[in-house]
């Protein structure tokens, strides 16, 4: 549905995305992350036919963003990094504006934009002129003005920014109906939690570059390496050590725990279980550590860790090599 | 272009200003109190001047008044069109949907024209219902129905061209703050046109009125085609990056100098390395004079138009000294007052050149326009004193073309066209940038063609103009007139 290939953004000297490559399927949510200025909007921009690529393509539902742009912009629902409202007018007013920009009939944007407003909530301050509305409800029209056109598409920024937790709440689960119905989503947010529960898929840029591209479970394990274990005993967990040794690897102890790493924890763990078992070392629990995107997300923007320098370098080199390829291309052509 | 989208945005934006009371407010009060003001003012200036007939002339004055100022608010509005949406962020949403440029430019446009003018004819609506129930006497002596269509549609023209000229300059700047200071641009010269309606009114001069009427109109058709021409969603989204670069100007407008390309070749596609005197005079000067053909045809147009309207101008060819009257004095023979003329007459056309970047050219149009008319006002009153175009004598015009004209002028006059042409294309540059220009490429690349033949053409041409003038024409005029 989205497809990007080598997508170029060059303002005068100023290189804003680098050969961005990217797909996303049918009915597929993808988060697209990284920190401020990395070029996430300016590749929302270019794949919302807004701006034009200083070279690369792209095609969204089939059309291509430079030479059908208007074509593009009908299938595409964006909601822009602010809700950026018109204060004087009301609710239904406003929608149904872009409703007929979209090219609706006026008894189909208002059908659209009541039911949308109920769904979201809003349907009892309809009356009410949107300079009154709070920053969450304004995201909230901001949202609804992006699915008036009910889009194969949607480009979402900051969905659920300043919503209060029911807001944020109601804001997923639309989301989520979306994904269900077959929708296209491209997320950008800083809420990584959010990004993990609602995307199949999270692409990471930095630079410009995609640095980082696959399912929350494939990063963690690419960029955190294996998963880390706590073993939890009723005793202190030095006498324990002994029975550990060659089977896992023990990253520290603590007092009544063990924190170890193993490369086959299907293999380690009952192994592990049954040793202490037989010395008669009572187990409390034995959890594997949560490991959060965020962790990822760090170790990958902020580049400060050793896993970094290891895997995050390999990939970032491998991207920094195609993006180099492809200025040296685009001045061959020139 | 969808005309249902350019409804929807202005139905949208109208409504919009009118539930605005900061607009509405002094919109009302301009619209229903002022030419109640003016018409009691009328009264007591009777009483006060003591001379009717004074007041009487200024009453079209008044009512010209009373139509601007609620029309000089579509400014405000117009100002505010895009740099307004773009500081309050919701330029973006609109700029995603799929309208053209065209649609959003000319919606924006109308929309930003509709509720002043329709206060402005309202206020004037009001003042002469006003005046014809207060004042009758001075109703029917003041006004009559040529000037009400006059300024009904100067009031339209005008506001067309502030409209215009202030949507320019919301879609280029990146704060409101930067388009009120750039509103001067516009202010100005209305200002100036004002007060040239007002003498022009006091002196009931609808003649010269009608001709302010059709160069407004001109000038709001060329501000229109230019901004939708210069009009680009990309650029006002993406001006948060650009910055006054100046080595970035000043490397586009050295590369557009090294060589000749056409207008819309990227500066990337450039591959000579240095300037080439020989390459330029070999093939390039001939490609650009091929390219130009257009501006030169402008530029030639402008001469014979001169030429035809120069006895208009008598009065001011005799101020600067080009009178029949000195036809027959022959000057003596100086070299170095040859070439200074070359340089000031090149000089001349530089700064009319710099000025036509502001102007769209109009300057530029000036430098044949009364080149020409020149020759045109003395031929022409010679021809008037009863001599023959065709036989030679001291009252001759032919003898005086002959004489005073063709030896130096087979040379000046063509780089006159030529330099037009070159100043005609910088103004026009900013109106419609070619494929593959921006509208700053488009002037650099004018500018920088228009310096080389400046320098390595039209400089030595008027040069040696200057030496022939002073070494030839000198003779041919003591030969011919003794």
């Amino acid at each position: 549905m989205i497809e990007a290939h080598n997508l170029h953004k060059i303002f005068g000297a100023f290189h804003a995305v680098r050969g961005v490559t990217l797909n996303v399927d049918p009915g597929e949510v993808v988060a697209l992350l990284g920190p401020n200025g990395a070029g996430k909007t300016t590749t929302v921009r270019m794949l919302g036919a807004i701006l034009r690529p200083s070279s690369g393509y792209a095609r969204i539902a089939g059309y291509d963003v430079v030479e059908q742009a208007r074509e593009v912009r009908r299938v595409v629902g964006l909601l822009t990094e602010f809700p950026g409202l018109y204060p004087r007018m009301r609710p239904q007013d406003y929608l149904c504006f872009f409703g007929a920009l979209q090219g609706m009939s006026a008894v189909d944007s208002a059908r659209r934009a009541e039911q949308l407003l109920r769904q979201f909530g809003l349907w009892d301050a309809r009356e009410k002129r949107l300079d009154s509305f709070s920053k969450g409800m304004k995201q909230k029209i901001a949202l609804i003005r992006a699915l008036i056109h009910d889009p194969r598409v949607l480009y979402l920024d900051e969905p659920t920014t300043a919503m209060d937790p029911h807001s944020a709440r109601q804001v997923r689960d639309a989301i989520l109906e979306l994904r269900a119905a077959r929708r296209t989503i491209l997320l950008t947010t800083h809420n990584l939690t959010e990004a993990e529960e609602l995307a199949d898929r999270i692409v990471i840029i930095r630079n410009g570059t995609i640095v980082a591209e696959g399912t929350c479970a494939q990063l963690t394990r690419q960029f955190l390496g294996t998963p880390r274990w706590e073993l939890r005993l009723a005793t202190s967990a030095a006498a324990a050590v002994g029975f550990l040794d060659g089977l896992v690897y023990i990253d520290r102890i603590d007092g009544e725990c063990v924190y170890y790493h193993t490369d086959d924890a299907h293999y380690a763990n009952p192994q592990l279980v049954a040793r202490l078992t037989a010395a008669g070392i009572p187990i409390v629990a034995l959890n594997e550590l949560p490991r959060r995107l965020e962790d990822v997300y760090l170790e990958i923007v902020a580049g400060n860790d050793r896993m970094t320098a290891r895997s995050g370098m390999v990939h970032q080199t491998a991207n920094t090599l195609l993006a180099d390829q492809t200025t040296s291309e685009m001045a061959e052509s020139r | 272009m969808s005309a249902g989208a350019v409804r929807t945005i202005v139905r949208r934006e109208v409504n919009d200003t009118l539930t605005d009371w900061r607009i509405l407010v002094p919109i009302f009060i301009l619209t229903f109190v002022l030419p109640q003001l003016l018409i009691a003012a009328s009264s007591i200036a009777i009483d006060f001047v003591g001379d009717r007939g004074s007041v009487v002339r200024l009453i079209p004055f008044a009512m010209l008044l009373v139509g601007f100022i609620p029309a000089s608010f579509s400014l405000i509005t117009a100002l505010e069109s895009f740099v307004g949406e773009r500081e309050r962020n919701s330029l973006e949403a609109l700029l995603s949907m799929p309208l053209s440029d065209n649609a959003l430019y000319l919606g924006k446009l109308i929309s930003s024209l509709i509720p002043p003018l329709m206060s402005s004819f309202l206020a004037m609506a009001i003042f002469g219902i006003s005046l014809r129930i207060r004042e009758p006497a001075l109703f029917f002596d003041g006004l009559n129905f040529e000037y009400l269509v006059v300024v009904l549609l100067l009031i339209l023209a005008k506001s067309v061209v502030m409209v215009a000229g202030a949507v320019i300059i919301s879609s280029h700047t990146t704060s409101i703050r930067a388009a009120n200071l750039l509103a001067s641009f516009v202010l100005l010269p209305t200002a100036a046109i004002i007060q040239l309606e007002a003498l022009l009114i006091i002196a009931r001069r609808w003649d010269v009125l009608w001709l302010a009427v059709v160069l407004l109109l001109v000038v709001a058709a060329v501000l229109m085609r230019t901004g939708m021409g210069t009009f680009n969603r990309e650029e006002i989204l993406s001006r948060e990056h650009e910055q006054l670069n100046l080595h970035h100007i000043a490397s586009t407008f050295l590369t557009f100098m090294r060589e000749y390309r056409p207008a819309g070749t990227p500066p990337e596609a450039y591959v000579e390395r240095s300037f080439s005197l020989r390459r330029f005079y070999m093939h390039e000067l001939p490609a650009l004079l091929r390219d130009y053909r257009l501006p030169i045809l402008v530029a030639l147009v402008a001469a014979i138009a001169g030429a035809l309207c120069g006895p208009l101008l008598g009065g001011f060819f005799d101020r600067i000294g080009q009178s029949p009257g000195r036809v027959g004095v022959t000057p003596e023979p100086n070299l170095a007052l040859g070439i200074l003329t070359g340089i000031a007459n090149s000089v001349r056309l530089l700064i009319t050149a710099l000025l036509a970047t502001f102007t769209f050219g109009i300057f530029s149009l000036m430098v044949p326009f009364f080149a020409f008319g020149g020759i045109g006002y003395v031929a022409g009153a010679l021809a008037a004193t009863g001599s023959d175009w065709m036989t030679l004598g001291s009252h001759s015009p032919l003898q005086f073309v002959i004489g005073y004209v063709l030896p130096h002028g087979i040379i000046e006059l063509p780089a006159a066209i030529l330099g037009a042409a070159l100043g005609i294309r910088i103004g026009a540059a900013v109106m419609a940038p070619p494929k593959g220009f921006t509208v700053g490429q488009n002037i650099l690349w004018s500018l920088a063609q228009f310096t080389k033949v400046w320098l390595f053409v039209l400089l030595p041409m008027f040069v040696l103009a200057g030496i022939v003038q002073q070494q030839i024409t000198t003779r041919v005029l003591a030969a011919l007139y003794g």
